[in-house]
């Protein structure tokens, strides 16, 4: 190369400028698209990481309660627990009730059957006295046996005083 | 200059409807059956453990207010209390559990909440123990 014409020596000048030129916006110009695709590289690893999250996590639920209608709650729970203590009891008291009826129920039926208190067998009896155990009252049973044993006193003593502990016995275990 | 203890800040209103794992820590209003003034959702990594993302749903049955917190009066009767009931779901976000025993209850973790109630606004040693042993 002639650097000793000074016409050639510009000419030169201006084109190695324009390269140079050429070169730094070429430069810039891919710098740019590398930065954009390492924009677009960083979403896409920032999407990703968030669809793994997705699939690799676990959820938990927290709640802060209402204090008034947790206190009701707990109270009608309560309330709710002396109902059912109240309905098994008086359930109870009806079936002691009922096995009161059932001994009366099967005396009448004897009476009936035998027209009157005499005949009855010593079978007959003891079903009766099993009716009356399952009033679960020991002194019910007592009466039974001593209305069955007295059959030298009037027997409409033997017979009121049946049927009255057997009434008193309805009345006492009425809910 | 942010608050170095500042954990979390707003960015704006959601268009969310429901709590999800979206990537938005989501704070939404909405009807809930039960006796819940608010829910609040976590998500954590199965893998590391760490929670990922919380969403926070306050119980739009119930009416609500706010008041600043004084030690002196309460907040509006009838009413709860926006912040003392967030604080203790903010609490959830961080990984806070809820604490039922009667003698948690000036917590702000505590698990029921009272109308026109402010004390859950600031934090009980308990909560400040569980704040430092959970996010130090």
């Amino acid at each position: 190369m002639d650097f000793s014409d000074p016409v050639k020596s510009k000419k030169i000048f201006i084109l190695m400028l324009v390269l140079t030129i050429m070169f730094f916006v070429g430069a810039g110009v891919l710098g740019y698209f590398y930065y954009e695709k390492f924009k677009a590289y960083k979403s896409l690893a920032s999407d990703k990481q968030k669809l793994e999250d997705q699939l690799r996590n676990s959820s938990t639920t927290w709640q802060k309660k209402n204090n008034d209608l947790e206190k009701d709650k707990a109270q009608l729970q309560k309330d709710k627990k002396t109902l059912q203590d109240q309905i098994a009891a008086d359930r109870a008291k009806i079936d002691k009730a009922k096995a009161y009826l059932e001994t009366l129920v099967y005396v009448n039926q004897l009476i009936a059957d035998h027209g009157g208190l005499v005949g009855w067998t010593e079978a007959e009896f003891q079903e009766g006295r099993r009716i009356a155990e399952t009033t679960g009252d020991s002194s019910y049973v007592d009466l039974v046996d001593w209305c069955w044993n007295r059959r030298d006193i009037n027997q409409i003593t033997r017979l009121t005083r049946f049927y009255k502990a057997s009434t008193d016995g309805i009345s006492s275990n009425l809910p | 200059m942010p608050d170095p203890k500042q954990i979390f800040s707003y960015s704006g209103s959601t268009t969310a409807k429901n709590a999800k794992l979206d990537g938005t820590n989501a704070i939404l209003w909405k009807r809930i059956s039960g006796s819940a003034l608010a829910i609040t959702y976590s998500w954590s990594s199965r893998i590391s453990g760490q929670l990922v993302e919380s969403d926070t749903i306050f119980n739009s049955r119930y009416l609500w207010s706010y008041t600043a917190y004084t030690t002196d009066c309460g907040g509006v009767a009838g009413t709860y209390d926006v912040q003392n009931i967030g604080t203790h779901e903010f609490g959830h976000w961080i990984g806070l559990d809820d604490l039922y025993a009667s003698a948690d209850k000036d917590l702000t973790m505590y698990g029921y909440g009272d109308m026109a109630e402010l004390k859950a606004d600031t934090l009980g040693l308990g909560d400040v123990t569980g704040v430092n042993t959970v996010a130090p």
